[in-house]
């Protein structure tokens, strides 16, 4: 195998100088104005040099040179014949359609018309029309295939982009990033200003030239570079002010008295009851006035509305960018520096960023270029994307102290211990003393260089060697104040941790590229190796004992104790060899092969290889003769593709087992123990394998008005990389497996039409949408099911099924029949979990049994059999439509995305409705809750009547439940699809109106362009949901998508912003 | 010009052969932070961190808590319809029952299977080390047999495996008769108690690791819990019809368990190194504070903040409110009301077990009304300091005391020869004359037949280990589980009505509110005049002019933060009681839907009528 490494190249002696030198001279322009920095070179070699300033050039050829071509972004390219012409006065065309624009693939370029692959792009000039803080919101809903779902509304908060649906069931389903060639861990590293276009690689015949890492896609991104030519500084910023959209209802005063009413009267405890809320249990009348008392004590008390004032903030974000940029035919420099600071809508929550960038390239001679480009970034997220706790006290948080605080007391106060005298278990910490007394910052700085010389070697072949390196330090901390009750009991005060992380990353490609046309055969070849080696460590340190005053962090030596200590270290490398053949035949025929070998150290030896070929090839029908002259079809291709990509993306060290670091207590001491982590060793773990079906259609009519590219894939994934649970009686709870096998199929379009195009005023619409279909093909040793909490992955079917119970309303007063002596009976024949041998009211929580036991006296019963397939988090399809008008100098661009028949589990409802705890507030929905007290007697009523009286609404499904405490853990603990809600969604994401100021008057201020604009994120969404917002997640796999775990709310924002060059 | 372009070109070439020498090599990754399994068991101070780690996992807070909860000396303090209430009034059902002790007895299994397997191959460079190597397998053993036991005495037939998992050839195992599991456990121990070292040979530290005399307690235990009742069902058919409360099949077998027993517990009381201390406060006092003594054989240790889950001191410690100087501890397991007037007068157990009093906000010792009584033998205020945490306290979990030794004798004894043997009768009595303080003449007649005797032992297990986590498994290998519990839920509806047997106790009583004023207080129980009935307001008067607080014991106020429970016959927490107790079901755990999920062999395996 490594034979295939040490290959040796044999150049053939041909010379490289020439006789017979012929000197040409020539001015290019786009009519009217010169164009500076156009390419100008003699065709089917590398020979050529850059327009300057005022868009002359000279050039050297020889006699064997016959054409010279020019090509310029966004111009159309043009080859002459030399002949005996030796001056040139070359006039460009803009570019009319897409089809020459230069397409970057792995490990090169091409035009989009020889492309044989599904790759879907987006440039940088689209990025720009739009504010945007990452790259992966500036490809959301823009493109087929491409789902981009940020995991929640917090700044800096984690995006996962899916390609395809994913090919994996637990593992990360994120695709591979590739950042000027370099193998790069994620986006949030790259400023979205410094992106020259972002190529998304979808199918194997084009991800598989990445071979073992590109399975789930593979984000290609390319960052601008400098331009010949005259200086240019051009600056960009916006201002941006966001609000949250939708609060949760929650239960006023009044409501919420009255719900702790009846739940301490149900525990007996109305004694505690009295102390919060007033009245006196010796009173003869208390029970029977107990309403009353409530409405005209808390009636019309609107409360403290706990989540205004804790998110009700409006968050101020601001963007600025500056870059320089310039050079002449040799040298072109860039120099990019952005600077972005985002307030959260939550205190203590914030997000900065410092981004860097400088690239420079030069043309060493004819043969020879070099080019070196390096980003420093350094990013702060202040609090983290994860709401956890302060949404969670916010909701809980007594909306009134009653008779025992203020208003103003609850504010303002940590009043746990004094709730605690009454309720032992309280712990719904005051969110706003809880937020503030935590301090989390977590700091990320990023280095990035990247040096490659290219050399041609011959005119037909160059040769490539890019080295990569790239640094990554993470400092986290935290810091507690540690006045809250959790904190002082498990620290006694103050607390603070100190994390630092650094991975370090070196990769270095070498690659050979051949271009020979004879005739009409036209081939590019390449041939390259890559070497990734990587490591990362991280330490962190846990302190508490601090003394009253302190430094906090900036002086632990004040700390008495340290509370927790770990460090790690781990290493992975990788070696790889790769080519691609590309041949086209007269540009109708197009056979893309490629090939590529990986060797990965996180395997065990004997494991460590896998192979990785593609073939695709596509027939551009409109370039046939038949179809010439035809008035319809400016572009017609039809493409085919089949590949094998891998995915190696597992921990390091899983084919061995670690013994860790453990402690047991001995003579009061903790001694070190060695044992084996949570995780199995598997030594067969091996490559994850996924083959590719791809069919596609390019086509674009009426002089490329309207133009559609559409395709139909099926992925099929083998091997499948699991963390896969296995039975606890192994002691252990999971171990890496090569399990099951998933399908993905789907088809995808994104069709462009200009709707209107005249002199001064056009109108072009952009629509996508993608239809996945995910099944499963096969699970671990025959399995047929596995479950990952809300969700069961089942063979056969999609994922992202959730299962749980149906939930199938409450036992209503029909379930029952009284008894002489005034107590009820639950009838025969209603259904009733399983073993339970507590009592039964009205208003308790049914489930619907499906398995179809009975209980010894023939009732049906639910229990864990009854569990079922109750809904699915993926959607039908989701899409985007961006319609851009430009009327004159104004443009506006209004940006839709949407998502059609997903579920989404509410686990907020779950959580906040109850009963659960005393003296905890709940959502609106529950004073729509079965009545079980009678208000006339402030009593339990146990005349069915009665209860029926009460609650006219009993026969709702989706009724709430009463506060009885056997709902306690039915209501708060148990997965039904009464948490389950249509995650649809139709968002106007943005909507954009810019004016371009007319040239005319910039130029009398000696401005190049400018342009200003104002946005508006997030708009509008038309959902049902009635959580925050349905485009949640709780992980970046499969089995986290639609899961609304606390989610940070998105918020709505308006943007103002300009851009301005000179 | 041209030279340069070669000699460039050569150089990559150059560059591109070296770095590619050897790619076997340079995929060649050992783990650079860890050891594996080969460099585990390359020594014997590497293998002993290995055997530690073992212990790690021999215990788990659920033990005590939510799997041994609800007997007639602990009930549930957690309000009603919470999980740890439904177990602990044996509302079980699969998708409820916790699964942590579970997963933490089989990693225990795990572990001490891999030590086991190397152990073996090991061998020592001298006498001593082979005696150390020895001594290392022995505690593998040891620690197997007793986490198999505890899976046995909760969920009966359970997956056994006695080679690593790696070594195996399926990870997937399904339920195995517990009698093949305890006669596996035996064989383990009698192979521990020949390979361990005596307690006096110093080769261990303190009981917080196996000995030969505890491993042969453990021994008499397993054997007791081997010979006795369990809730069986037919492992074929699964059907609801063969569900009985029964004891294994094979008569001779049993009696051999009793000899077994009879015969450990002998070895250990005649080696003579372990002793009952001569006071009950004295062991639990030495427990908090880490301290060791000849009377607890084996305690799960727990120190500092990385070895501290068991909550012990404050999951089932008495109430300290969190101002107080002992801080937050909010017990979640009561003792049951009754428990108070089971021990006779003068028996010092009591008060030791059961503290009848909480600490304030301002460190007051304020007397329980009845239903807040909570358990004393882990108090906070015995302690020398807060520990770790107020949820980790420092205080070790005591697997075996020499006074259940003494007791197994006694029960094993009466077993084996239908009838309490002289020595069962004087085991018995150790146990109780140091419970009435060494006085001789308090403890009453020892019985003398099998019945009458085996009823002492039952109700001495109760007095004497209560809160120890073994009572519930205890009263199901007696059978007597359920008649148990009805009669415990009866008294304590007749103390809430004052009626039979506790027509007469106190409806009130008088006591002075002092303050604590530090750690190791010495303070018992607090002191009260008990009144029948409400006194008259003279009576009142005096007493809170001679500084006396009166307590209405049935629904006075406890000592705030702690919850109010009145012991009222229509209070909530009385009502439900005990209310999912059901005969031939409530004796055994159900699997939970997780480990069925997770396992397809105990697919179709749940316990019938779960």
């Amino acid at each position: 195998m490594c034979a295939a490494f040490c290959f040796s190249w044999i150049v053939s002696g041909r010379g490289f100088a020439q006789n017979n030198q012929i000197s040409l001279t020539g001015t290019v322009s786009d009519g009217t104005a010169p164009l500076s920095g156009v390419n100008v070179f003699v065709e089917g070699t590398s020979k050529g040099v850059f327009t300057d300033q005022n868009g002359k050039f000279e050039l050297t050829v020889t006699a064997t040179d016959t054409q010279l071509s020019f090509s310029f972004v966004g111009y159309q390219k043009q080859t002459v014949i030399i002949g005996n012409k030796r001056n040139f006065n070359i006039k460009l065309e803009p570019t009319e359609d897409a089809l020459n624009d230069v397409v970057v693939i792995g490990y090169g370029t091409s035009q989009k018309k020889d492309l044989t692959g599904s790759i879907a792009t987006v440039s940088g000039d689209d990025i720009k029309q739009v504010p945007v803080t990452t790259a992966a919101e500036a490809i959301t809903g823009k493109m087929p295939g491409v789902n981009v779902v940020t995991q929640s509304g917090a700044p800096g908060a984690d995006i996962n982009v899916v390609i395809r649906g994913g090919t994996s069931i637990t593992q990360s389903i994120a695709p591979l990033y590739i950042v000027d060639g370099f193998e790069s861990g994620d986006l949030t590293s790259i400023d979205a200003n410094d992106i020259e276009t972002i190529t998304v690689l979808k199918d194997a015949s084009a991800t598989a030239i990445y071979g073992a890492r590109g399975s789930n896609g593979v984000v290609v991104i390319t960052t601008k570079s400098g331009k010949a030519g005259k200086t240019k500084i051009s600056y960009d910023g916006y201002v941006d002010v966001q609000k949250l959209t939708r609060p949760l209802k929650l239960l006023n005063p009044q409501q919420y008295v009255g719900y702790q009413y009846a739940y301490q009267l149900l525990q007996g405890k109305l004694k505690d009851w009295v102390t919060n809320f007033g009245g006196n249990l010796n009173d003869p009348d208390f029970y029977t006035n107990a309403s009353q008392y409530i409405q005209s004590t808390y009636g019309g008390n609107p409360g403290i509305d706990w989540q205004d004032l804790v998110f009700g903030d409006a968050a101020v974000m601001q963007n600025h960018s500056l870059s320089m940029s310039g050079g002449n035919a040799k040298t072109k420099f860039l120099l990019n520096g952005n600077f972005m600071n985002q307030d959260g809508i939550l205190a203590k929550h914030g997000y900065q960023k410092y981004n860097l960038r400088f690239k420079i390239n030069h043309q060493i001679n004819k043969k020879v270029s070099v080019d070196f480009n390096s980003n420093f970034n350094e990013r702060k997220v202040q609090g983290g994307g994860s709401l956890g706790g302060a949404l969670r006290m916010s909701i809980l948080q007594p909306p009134t102290g009653g008779i025992r605080f203020t208003d103003e007391q609850l504010i303002t106060m940590d009043l746990t211990d004094s709730m605690r005298k009454t309720d032992p278990q309280y712990d719904a910490y005051n969110p706003i003393i809880f937020n503030n007394t935590n301090t989390q910052i977590s700091k990320r700085r990023n280095f990035t260089a990247n040096f490659g010389i290219n050399i041609d070697i011959l005119n037909n072949l160059s040769w490539r060697t890019q080295g990569s390196y790239n640094w990554t330090q993470t400092n986290s901390t935290t810091w507690n104040d540690g006045v809250t009750a959790n904190v002082i009991e498990a620290h006694g005060g103050p607390y603070g941790s100190i994390g630092n992380a650094e991975g370090e990353a070196w990769q270095i490609t070498n690659t050979l590229t051949w271009k020979q046309t004879y005739g009409l055969h036209h081939i590019t070849a390449l041939l390259g190796q890559q070497t990734n080696a990587s490591q990362s460590s991280s330490s962190s340190n846990t302190y508490d004992g601090f003394n009253e005053n302190n430094f906090g962090l900036n002086n632990i030596s004040m700390a008495t104790n340290l509370y927790a200590k770990s460090s790690g270290l781990s290493k992975a490398r990788t070696v790889s060899a790769f080519g691609r053949v590309m041949y086209n035949y007269d540009q109708r025929y197009l056979l893309t092969a490629t090939l590529r070998e990986d060797g990965v150290s996180k395997f065990a030896i004997g494991h460590q290889w896998g192979a990785f070929p593609s073939m695709s090839a596509a027939w551009r029908i409109s370039q046939e003769k038949f179809m010439k002259g035809n008035g319809l079809f400016d572009d017609l291709k039809l493409r085919a593709g089949i590949g094998t990509t891998g995915n190696s993306n597992i921990d390091n060290y899983m084919y061995v087992t670690s013994y860790g670091a453990g402690f047991y207590a001995i003579n009061n001491e903790e001694v070190s123990t060695l044992v084996p982590g949570g995780t199995l060793a598997n030594p067969l773990v091996q490559w994850e394998k996924t083959s590719t079906k791809d069919i596609g259609l390019d086509a674009a009519i009426l002089n490329n008005r309207i133009s559609l590219t559409a395709d139909y894939y099926n992925n099929e994934s083998k091997n499948l990389l699991l963390k896969a649970s296995i039975p606890t009686s192994t002691g252990y709870s999971d171990q890496y497996q090569n399990i099951g096998a998933i399908r993905n199929s789907g088809f995808e379009f994104s069709l462009n039409t200009q709707n209107i195009k005249s002199k001064n005023f056009t109108w072009t619409t952009n629509l996508n949408m993608s239809f996945n279909r995910s099944k499963v093909l096969s699970l671990a040793n025959g399995n047929s099911t596995y479950y990952s909490g809300a969700f069961v992955v089942q063979v056969g079917k999609p994922l992202g099924q959730f299962y749980g119970y149906k939930y199938d309303g409450i036992y209503t007063t029909d379930d029952f029949t009284q008894n002489s002596d005034g107590t009820y009976s639950l009838n025969d024949g209603v259904a009733r979990e399983k073993g339970r041998t507590a009592q039964i009211k009205p208003g308790d929580i049914k489930l619907k049994p499906t398995a179809g036991n009975t209980d010894d006296n023939g009732n049906p019963v639910w229990s864990a059999d009854d569990r079922t397939v109750i809904g699915n988090s993926s959607p039908d399809f989701t899409g985007g439509m961006t319609n851009t008008f430009s009327y004159k100098g104004f443009d506006l661009s209004i940006f839709m995305n949407f998502s059609y028949g997903n579920q989404v589990f509410n686990e907020n409802n779950q959580r906040f409705l109850g009963p659960r705890l005393p003296n905890q507030n709940a959502l609106a929905i529950m004073d729509n809750r079965f009545r079980l007290i009678d208000p006339s007697t402030g009593k339990e009523s146990t005349d069915l009547a009665t209860l029926a009286a009460l609650n006219p609404g009993q026969h709702d499904p989706k009724a709430v439940w009463s506060v009885n405490p056997q709902n306690n853990y039915n209501g708060t603990s148990v997965f039904s699809d009464y948490f389950l809600e249509n995650g649809s969604f139709l968002r106007i994401n943005t909507v954009t109106l810019g004016y371009r100021f007319p040239r005319q008057f910039l130029n009398r201020l000696k401005i190049q362009g400018l342009r200003i604009y104002a946005t508006v994120h997030n708009l509008h969404t038309f959902t049902k949901y009635t959580g925050y917002d349905p485009e949640v997640a709780s992980s970046d796999g499969v089995l986290g998508n639609g899961v609304d775990d606390s989610a940070y709310p998105r918020s709505r924002s308006f943007v103002a912003g300009v851009n301005l060059s000179f | 010009m041209k030279s340069l372009y070669k000699n460039t070109l050569y150089l990559i070439i150059l560059g591109l052969a070296t770095c590619f020498v050897s790619c076997k090599k340079w995929l060649d990754m050992p783990n650079p932070s860890a050891f594996d399994s080969q460099t585990t068991f390359a020594t014997v101070s590497a293998a002993e961190m290995a055997v530690l780690g073992a212990y790690t996992k021999t215990f788990n807070r659920d033990i005590y808590y939510r799997l041994g909860d609800g007997n007639d000396a602990s009930i549930s303090s957690e309000g009603i319809g919470g999980s740890k209430w439904l177990l602990s009034n044996f509302e079980y059902s699969s998708a409820l029952v916790p699964s942590d002790t579970y997963n933490s007895m089989y990693s225990g299994i795990e572990y001490s299977n891999v030590c086991i397997s190397h152990l073996k191959e090991m061998k020592g460079k001298d006498e001593a080390e082979q005696k150390k190597i020895n001594m290392l397998l022995g505690e593998c053993y040891a620690i197997r047999a007793m986490s198999y036991f505890n899976l046995v005495r909760y969920w009966g037939d359970v997956p056994y495996r006695t080679i690593p998992v790696a070594a195996d050839t399926s990870m997937y195992s399904s339920r195995v008769s517990r009698d093949t599991i305890y006669d596996g456990c035996i064989a383990d121990l009698q192979k521990a108690v020949e390979l361990l070292p005596w307690y006096s040979e110093g080769m261990i530290t303190t009981p917080e690791r196996f000995s030969k005399n505890s491993a042969y307690g453990i021994l008499a235990r397993v054997a007791l819990y081997a010979a006795g009742y369990s809730l069986r069902w037919d492992l074929n058919t699964y059907a609801t019809s063969s569900v009985k409360l029964a004891k294994r099949a094979d008569a001779g077998r049993i009696k051999q368990l009793y000899q077994i027993a009879a015969d450990a517990c002998e070895k250990v009381i005649k080696q003579g190194e372990n002793t009952l201390l001569p006071s009950f406060e004295t062991v639990f006092r030495n427990l908090v504070q880490g301290k060791f003594d000849n009377e607890t054989m084996l305690e799960y240790g727990q120190f500092g903040n990385d070895v501290n889950g068991g909550g012990i001191g404050y999951t089932n410690g008495m109430f300290t409110n969190s101002s107080s100087i002992y801080k937050k501890a909010l017990p979640l397991i009561a003792a049951i009301p009754t428990l108070w007037f089971d021990y006779e007068p003068g028996d010092q157990r009591r008060d030791v077990s059961i503290a009848n009093y909480s600490v304030t906000a301002d460190n007051e010792r304020q007397l329980n009304p009845y239903g807040n009584n909570r358990i004393g033998k882990f108090r906070a205020t015995w302690m020398l300091d807060n520990g770790a945490a107020v949820n980790k306290r420092n205080i070790d979990w005591p697997w075996l005391r020499y006074s259940d030794v003494l007791l197994m004798y006694a029960e094993a004894q009466n077993e084996l020869y239908n009838g309490p043997t002289s020595e069962a009768k004087d085991a018995l009595a150790e146990v109780r004359i140091r419970a009435f303080g060494g006085d001789k003449n308090k403890i009453g007649e020892i019985p003398g037949s099998y019945a009458t005797f085996k009823s002492a032992i039952i109700e001495e297990r109760k007095l004497e280990l209560a809160f120890e986590g073994l009572r519930r498994t205890d009263l199901v290998r007696w059978g007597v589980l359920y008649d148990t519990i009805i009669a415990a839920r009866k008294n304590v509806l007749d103390m809430a009505g004052k009626t039979g047997r506790y027509a007469d106790v106190d409806a009130y009583r008088a006591y002075k509110l002092q303050k604590a004023t530090d750690f190791n207080d010495p303070v018992v129980a607090v002191p009260f005049i008990g009144y029948k009935a409400k006194p008259s307001q003279t009576v009142i008067d005096s007493l809170s002019a001679a500084g006396y607080t009166l307590l209405d014991m049935f629904t006075g106020d406890p000592a705030a933060g702690a919850g109010d429970f009145p012991l009222e016959s229509t209070a909530p927490w009385v009502t439900g009681l005990f209310e999912g107790a059901k005969k031939n079901k409530m004796e055994i755990m159900p699997l939970s839907d997780g480990m069925i999920d997770d396992n397809p062999g105990l697919q179709g395996q749940q316990a019938p009528g779960y």
